[in-house]
């Protein structure tokens, strides 16, 4: 039985005391999630703007196509890398398997539709005059889109923040292709498995803490955006 | 090559889906005039502006200058930059009045102090002075308006398009706008003014046009 108080108490000590296991597990956290969204995001914005500025053929159908990407299991992206990166995979020759980077592959799949779904409400609810007037006045497409995207950055910032959260939080994916190795593809989610499945809490709640406490701070800061991000 | 300076447009066709949106045989531009395009809410005008500000590519046409033609399919990038559209309701960037106003001399990458010169001369010519470090976002409509004008007047347009600039104004803000308007006729600034306003019509000394369902009357 839990000694729940004891648990807790002994959770934050690791966490204090800079518990080496606990902290890589951490840094392989942030190491694989900011790389993934960081890959995702250009690509990511890219196509929301299209979806919301340019008529083209297939536009309906890649909006559907995103919508339904979205609610994809975490485990069937695995899965699909997995069959992929194995040794009977058509990228076997990479020996991306049970590596960070296959953990990054798995995750830039992960948030990408997500970012797309959020930065493509939030083009589509922004003040469309923004790039006209920046294409009159001589600005390039390029140049007008990038406008766009500075004057809608906190409605965007909430796309990148919520994709963030999806990510750092999933354990499927990471399992799956990561391979749950300690300093190397443990991350969270996956170390709270693991701890929890040998019935070993006291890592697991320390870990659910920062897991918990990156959430809060991360909706204390997409708040924070959204309240002062208003167009008044 | 010189900038485009556009005198008439030749057949030019608009099509949304199979309705014929805009349909004009023929319009002429006098380079250094004001015409007035008057019509009822939904006639054509906003289209009209957009396609000559390149912001709207027509399905057919040819734009005509004293020394040469432009097909519909090239125009938004000719245009682009040298025929300048103003909104009925002016967008503000982020940033200051002065961050607005340089926006398209940045995107033509001219030197700071050149920047510096030109906003100067600018905001003395807006009477724009004291606005000059206010958030352009947090200025009222008709303020919006004449740092709207002052940013198409910084960039020396080719022609300048007016989308019912005074729509939305109260009356000492229209008589502002209307000098300022005057101002440019006077250096010689080539502008198509769309209205519904009749107030317009008599405050602004050119060529009237009218326009319904997408033709010219």
């Amino acid at each position: 039985m839990i000694e729940s108080e004891s648990a807790i108490v002994a959770a934050i000590r690791l966490l204090v005391t800079g518990d080496q296991a606990v902290w890589s597990i951490i840094g392989v956290s942030f190491a694989v999630s900011l790389r993934a969204v960081v890959i995702a995001s250009p690509f990511a914005l890219c196509v929301a703007f299209l979806l919301a500025y340019k008529s083209f053929a297939g536009r309906r159908f890649l909006l559907t196509l995103i919508n339904t990407l979205m609610s994809v299991p975490t485990v069937v992206v695995g899965l699909t890398i997995y069959l992929l990166l194995s040794r009977n995979g058509i990228a076997a020759d990479l020996h991306l398997l049970f590596t960070q980077t296959a953990m990054v592959i798995g995750q830039v799949l992960i948030c990408t539709p997500l970012i797309i779904a959020m930065a493509h409400s939030t083009f589509q609810s922004g003040d469309q005059k923004a790039y006209e007037t920046a294409k009159t006045l001589g600005a390039s497409s390029l140049a007008s889109m990038w406008t766009v995207i500075k004057e809608l950055r906190f409605g965007l910032l909430a796309a990148l923040i919520a994709g963030f959260s999806r990510i750092i939080a999933e354990v499927g994916c990471s399992m799956m292709v990561g391979g749950n190795i300690l300093d190397r593809t443990r991350n969270i989610p996956t170390a709270i498995a693991l701890e929890t499945s040998k019935g070993e809490f006291i890592i697991g709640i320390a870990l659910g803490i920062v897991l918990v406490s990156l959430t809060m701070l991360l909706n204390t800061i997409l708040n924070y955006f959204q309240g002062s991000g208003e167009i008044k | 090559m010189k900038p485009f300076e556009i005198s008439s447009i030749q057949d030019l066709k608009l099509y949304r889906g199979k309705r014929l949106v805009l349909d004009i045989p023929h319009l002429e531009l006098k380079t250094g005039a004001v015409t007035i395009l008057s019509g009822p809410n939904g006639s054509g005008k906003t289209t009209l502006l957009k396609i000559l500000a390149g912001l709207i590519e027509a399905d057919e046409g040819v734009f005509k200058s004293n020394s040469r033609e432009i097909s519909c399919a090239a125009a938004p990038k000719e245009f682009s930059g040298l025929h300048l559209y103003m909104h009925q309701v002016a967008y503000m960037f982020s940033g200051t009045v002065v961050d607005n106003l340089s926006f398209g001399l940045r995107q033509r990458r001219y030197a700071k102090d050149i920047i510096d010169s030109k906003i100067e001369k600018i905001l003395k010519w807006a009477s724009l002075n004291h606005l000059a470090d206010r958030e352009a976002k947090t200025l009222s409509t008709g303020e919006q308006h004449q740092v709207a004008l002052a940013r198409a007047r910084i960039l020396d347009p080719c022609l300048l398009l007016l989308d019912e600039t005074t729509a939305h104004m109260d009356k000492s803000a229209r008589i502002r706008t209307y000098q300022l308007i005057k101002d440019l006729q006077n250096d010689g600034v080539t502008m198509l003014f769309a209205t519904h306003e009749e107030e317009s019509q008599h405050e602004l000394n050119g060529v009237k046009l009218g326009i319904a369902d997408g033709k010219l009357l």
